[in-house]
């Protein structure tokens, strides 16, 4: 029997892993909310930049949230190339063909971490990895708790910039109707790719982090890809706030899950509540 | 008179080839083991990317839970020998037991389309490979990760003429079926989902057949693969290397045609063949070829000899 205290202190912290996995879904849901494609290379971008990160590490001496002012920006560029040379001219020639794009992409980030980083398991250890906090007798790591504000700064900025910068409006407005905005006087192509660009810096922002919280091995990225899906499906399309809401049911079924059952079952659940929640939305299309 | 009738479809043009094909292959065991079993692999890949590429290729959803079929229908198998039953029986009852999970799978996927569709198959096949990473039929055996043996006294070369009438009827009834009413049908909602229904052609039907003779053929073809491989665990089975392999073997020979995976089927085996000594790069090199591919030249080494035939033979 799982004494009442344990529960109590699982929720807490399936809603910080709930933060961490907002943090995921956000970068997923901003490009996919523009553009209407799911880049399926999502997981493995994040966990590539987990491993670049491990490497600034180990290489360089770099501290883990240090390397996010490095490997943000890198990102950012990564993500503006792959949009205009790579996804922008798969769709001029058929939009059917982007998954099998992206899928390819994945895979060649996949084995390309798998070549140099060979298929261990790793994780960015730090002076604070295992600091925790006692408030009352609830144990709480200090790196979920870290997570979960990261994952709210994170989701406001982008919230603020949304609605009041120019950038932000002009991303919106191509994400609702792009023939109209092109003929506002808005450059769709280059908003496509600043806003793929910025959904990869959340991602590296969202690798880094993750690489703190959980160990990581080159295939975990598809796990990652299925729980940022999952997120956006319950939060509805670009609603930045839904996405957290989204992030923090996905912990909670993670967590509580790996609780009732047992941490093997862990991933199997959350695939299981994905599927059932296909089952029972609108049609999607 | 019936002789004569025979002889002349025979000595027709048309069956000369196909003919000619068969006999290639059924002779195919003189030459050895080797050959045998390229040709074996040559087959199962045949069927699986040609029932890959009926979903992908002609009624626009592009399934990347292919795995799911696959695996479930070698579980079948391994548990069919298990309990001493005859391989054959256990192939049948795979290919049907994919089949019947495809009919699960269509009821929530067939509402979503494009990215969604193929996100959630990718759901369906990692929910699966979760499931037996960690199930266990009963307290001490050892299922979970290990998987299971697959034992059996068949030797390659029967399980290679149990394959080339599997993949000869798959082939005719693929082309029956784009022939007919449901396939074109399903070129409708390739090209547009809300004018063909709105034309009146039933899409979930349409859908539905597709992807249950889809996951059918596949599951025959991934047992007798996996009756030659011995033995079956979760992440080769349900893994993403051969959604890989079949959308390799789709888009290098032409995605949404017939003879597109009779040649990218081949170059597939090949490429398998020739890049297995350099284990760790193969599926990077695979990568770059598809998005090459797609990006230069997104029909096909299909389209392109058909061009260099239409030069030689205007």
């Amino acid at each position: 029997m799982i004494s009442l205290h344990i529960l109590f202190n699982s929720i807490i912290m399936g809603l910080l892993l709930g933060g961490l996995y907002a943090l995921v879904g956000l970068g997923l849901s901003l490009s996919f909310g523009v553009m209407k494609i799911i880049n399926l290379a999502h997981g493995d971008l994040i966990i590539l930049s987990c491993y670049i990160a491990f490497a600034l590490q180990t290489l360089a001496g770099i501290d883990p949230i240090f390397s996010i002012i490095i490997l943000s920006p890198c990102f950012f560029l990564l993500g503006y190339a792959i949009q205009k040379l790579i996804i922008a001219r798969a769709f001029k020639i058929n939009p059917q063909t982007v998954p099998i794009i992206t899928f390819a992409i994945s895979i060649i980030l996949q084995n390309t971490c798998l070549l140099i980083w060979t298929p261990l398991s790793r994780g960015l250890l730090t002076y604070f990895s295992l600091y925790s906090l006692s408030i009352y007798s609830l144990n709480i790591p200090l790196i979920y708790l870290l997570d979960f504000i990261a994952a709210l700064a994170i989701m406001i900025v982008l919230k603020v910039m949304l609605k009041r910068s120019y950038l932000g409006v002009a991303i919106r407005a191509s994400s609702q109707d792009w023939i109209a905005s092109q003929l506002m006087g808005i450059n769709t192509d280059y908003i496509y790719a600043i806003a793929f660009a910025l959904s990869l810096a959340i991602s590296a922002i969202s690798g880094v982090f993750l690489g703190l919280t959980v160990p990581f091995t080159p295939t975990s990225g598809v796990a990652y890809l299925l729980i940022a899906f999952g997120i956006v499906l319950i939060g509805g399309l670009g609603s930045m706030l839904g996405c957290f809401l989204g992030g923090i049911t996905i912990g909670l079924i993670h967590v509580l899950s790996g609780l009732i059952l047992g941490t093997g079952w862990q991933l199997f659940c959350v695939c299981l509540s994905i599927i059932l929640l296909l089952l029972f939305k609108r049609e999607v299309k | 008179m019936s002789k004569m009738r025979l002889f002349h479809l025979i000595s027709s043009r048309k069956l000369i080839i196909p003919i000619s094909v068969v006999i290639i292959l059924a002779i195919m065991p003189l030459f050895g083991v080797y050959p045998t079993l390229i040709m074996f692999l040559y087959l199962v890949l045949l069927v699986m990317s040609s029932m890959w590429n009926l979903l992908a290729g002609y009624t626009g959803l592009i399934c990347l839970g292919h795995a799911s079929f696959i695996g479930i229908s070698a579980y079948t198998v391994g548990i069919f020998t298990m309990l001493n039953l005859p391989y054959q029986l256990g192939i049948v009852v795979g290919g049907f037991s994919a089949a019947l999970l495809s009919l699960l799978i269509a009821v929530p996927t067939f509402r979503m389309r494009g990215i969604f569709f193929a996100i959630g198959t990718l759901t369906v096949s990692e929910a699966l490979r979760a499931f037996f990473t960690t199930f266990k039929p009963t307290e001490g055996a050892i299922w979970g990760g290990a998987g299971i043996p697959i034992k059996t006294a068949i030797s390659l070369r029967e399980l290679y003429f149990f394959m080339i009438p599997v993949a000869i009827v798959s082939l005719i009834i693929l082309r029956l079926i784009l022939k007919s009413k449901v396939g074109l049908g399903l070129m409708a909602i390739r090209d547009d989902e809300t004018a063909a229904r709105t034309c009146g052609v039933r899409v979930f039907k349409c859908k539905l057949y597709s992807f249950l003779i889809s996951s059918f053929f596949t599951g025959l073809a991934a047992g007798s693969f996996y009756i030659y491989q011995g033995h079956v665990e979760p992440v080769s089975a349900f893994g993403i290397n051969w959604t890989m392999l079949l959308m390799i073997a789709v888009v290098i020979g032409g995605i949404g045609t017939l003879e597109g995976p009779l040649i990218g089927a081949g170059i597939a085996v090949f490429l398998h063949i020739a890049l297995a000594r350099y284990a760790g790069l193969s599926l990077l090199i695979e990568g770059l070829l598809i998005l090459s591919i797609m990006l230069l030249q997104p029909r096909g080494v299909a389209y392109l000899l058909h061009k260099i035939l239409k030069k030689i033979y205007p």
